[in-house]
């Protein structure tokens, strides 16, 4: 925390200290190509690891950079006019303001003494929330270590190749730095205390879409039950007439299921290819959504896992086969001649 | 027949009448000790912080003229040509490499229990409306009690209850309060140091004590030293002169 002046006025910020490098790999990962192309992304200008030949690159939310008048980052300032001091008491302040990209970043240090760094805006970014829009600033980290005096740093983030590991890894290295004598926590991605808001958000979404896909899955098994229904009741005569075959009812329950099973199959199937081509379409078409309290634009993308098609998969044909075994068994319950003499078949 | 003398002693009463006390005229008396002074004038400020148990020593160098102020930090090295400029009520800070000062708050802490505003000069008068809330005695001191309103919203401190020596019209004592009127530290002050302008020999502030009304440990001494009247050049309080 801090204040980032224009020269006339300092307002508070938030900054967070990154390894450039670091942060460019992560960001250009296919992983989070994949599933949120816009993370961490500047909308202007280039980023901080693109950036090492600007002394002192920050970047600054686009809020943040409105309060100060600073709409231009570094690569859009024309001309090397020498910084001046802005007449703050003159009209014409804003203008002189918006000449360069150039902030000054105060705080205090850590040995207890008010400490000020320039910075040199070289990229604008929308923060995940609106709160934060108008404090926040990434920094390489040498830079806020320079402000705050200190070669410390608040947290060490580790990016594993799985997320599932991500326990088991922190049990092992939380014991491992027991055992080393450093006392530090370990806390996994997924853990309220790193992120509230994430995982408040994705429990209230979860719920959410258990409740939906209880509602779906009873829909789809009712539908089922009066598609099988109808279709045995229209084949009434052709039960009878396999029953007085000799056909049991042990036999035609499994006929009709096998028949079930078959169809669910090839319709969850050509679903699955619908649901990937209607999804690849989407994402293709770059719908972008403005959601409540989140500045800026996020594209909307969908992207089933292969893990979720097959758990659908696996309770869709159990559901379907159960369906048609009760529809089946009422329907065989009749005797030979009331089947072969069924008026609806 | 009476009436002639009894007129001649209610004039006599009315001439010998005190004027009346003005709170204003009081602060204005009270901060030329403590450097709210119009003429330049030049003094060390020797800063001993401790807070939870730590220590920090700093020094600064202020030059102060009129509503302007410059202090430079002399110690510890690693702070040294540091520079706080007050320029009426607007506080800048620059330091050495820095391209442009910037702005910040006297309200924001400088070290310990010090804000950045208790180093400079003291300009109450200019910066708090003042009523006469009563009188008390401060270490045996008779004193006037005031209670001290900010005028603005930049200011070092929201309200103040100031009390100043009835014979020596100096601060003796202050709490600073919060808008809410919670005490949150208190003040004292001492007057070892002299110093002239305008021909004029008073007392000047030696010693400001700040503690934390929350925990009695942590206490920040502020020494004034080598007060001197000295004539500024209006350049060096000006902000465009701070720039790189």
């Amino acid at each position: 925390m801090g204040l980032a002046g224009n020269g006339c006025k300092s307002v508070p910020f938030e900054g967070v200290g990154v390894e450039p490098q670091a942060q460019a790999r992560i960001l250009d990962h296919p992983v989070v190509h994949a599933t949120s192309p816009d993370l961490g992304r500047p909308h202007t200008g280039r980023m901080l690891a693109a950036a090492a030949d600007v002394p002192g690159a920050i970047g600054m939310s686009a809020g943040l950079a409105r309060l100060l008048g600073k709409p231009k980052v570094h690569d859009q300032i024309t001309g090397s006019a020498p910084l001046a001091m802005p007449d703050c008491a003159s009209p014409g302040v804003a203008a002189q303001l918006a000449a360069d990209a150039n902030v000054q970043l105060a705080a205090q240090s850590w040995t207890g003494s008010l400490s000020a760094v320039d910075g040199e805006i070289v990229n604008l970014f929308d923060t995940p929330l609106a709160e934060s829009q108008e404090t926040m600033i990434l920094a390489p980290l040498a830079t806020l270590q320079q402000l705050f005096d200190t070669d410390a740093v608040t947290r060490v983030a580790v990016w594993l190749h799985r997320d599932e590991d991500a326990a088991a890894f922190a049990r092992d290295l939380s014991e491992r730095l027991r055992a080393a004598g450093l006392a530090a926590e370990v806390r996994t991605w997924d853990d309220d205390r790193v992120s509230p808001y994430y995982t408040g958000t994705m429990a209230m979404l979860g719920s959410v879409v258990g409740f939906i896909t209880l509602l779906v899955g009873t829909v789809v098994a009712l539908s089922v039950l009066n598609a099988m229904t109808l279709t045995i009741l229209e084949r009434t005569r052709e039960l009878g007439t396999l029953r007085a075959l000799g056909f049991t009812r042990r036999t035609l329950a499994g006929l009709f299921v096998r028949e079930a099973v078959l169809l669910g199959t090839l319709a969850a199937a050509s679903g699955l290819a619908l649901g990937l081509a209607a999804a690849a379409c989407v994402n293709h078409a770059d719908i972008r959504l403005n959601p409540p309290g989140i500045p800026g634009t996020i594209q909307l993308l969908v992207h089933p896992g292969p893990a979720l098609c097959a758990t659908l998969a696996a309770v869709l044909l159990p559901v379907v086969a159960a369906v048609t075994w009760l529809a089946v068994r009422r329907r065989t319950r009749e005797s030979v001649v009331v089947l072969l003499t069924d008026a609806a078949s | 027949m009476f009436r002639p003398a009894m007129l001649f002693l209610l004039a006599a009463s009315a001439a010998r009448a005190e004027p009346p006390l003005s709170p204003e005229a009081l602060l204005r008396d009270a901060d030329r000790s403590r450097g709210g002074i119009e003429t330049g004038v030049t003094w060390t400020v020797d800063l001993e912080a401790v807070e939870d148990g730590v220590a920090t020593n700093r020094t600064f160098l202020v030059k102060a003229r009129g509503t302007d102020a410059l202090s430079e930090a002399l110690a510890p090295a690693r702070n040294k040509g540091e520079i706080m400029l007050f320029n009426d009520r607007a506080l800048w800070f620059v330091k050495p490499g820095l391209r442009k000062p910037v702005s910040i708050s006297a309200r924001q802490k400088l070290s310990g229990m010090a804000a950045n505003g208790d180093i400079a000069s003291t300009n109450y008068a200019r910066d708090y409306d003042a009523v006469l809330a009563g009188e008390d005695l401060v270490d045996g001191e008779e004193a006037w009690r005031l209670d001290l309103k900010a005028r603005a919203k930049n200011v070092t401190y929201d309200r103040i209850r100031y009390w100043i020596s009835k014979k020596r019209r100096l601060g003796l004592k202050a709490e600073f309060l919060t808008v809410s009127g919670d005490l949150f530290k208190t003040a004292t002050f001492a007057y070892g140091n002299r110093m002239t302008t305008g021909g004029v020999e008073f007392d000047f502030v030696s010693r400001m004590v700040i503690a934390d009304a929350a925990a009695a440990a942590n206490v920040t001494t502020l020494r004034f030293s080598a007060p001197k009247a000295e004539e500024h050049a209006p350049s060096i309080f000006n902000v465009n002169n701070l720039a790189r």
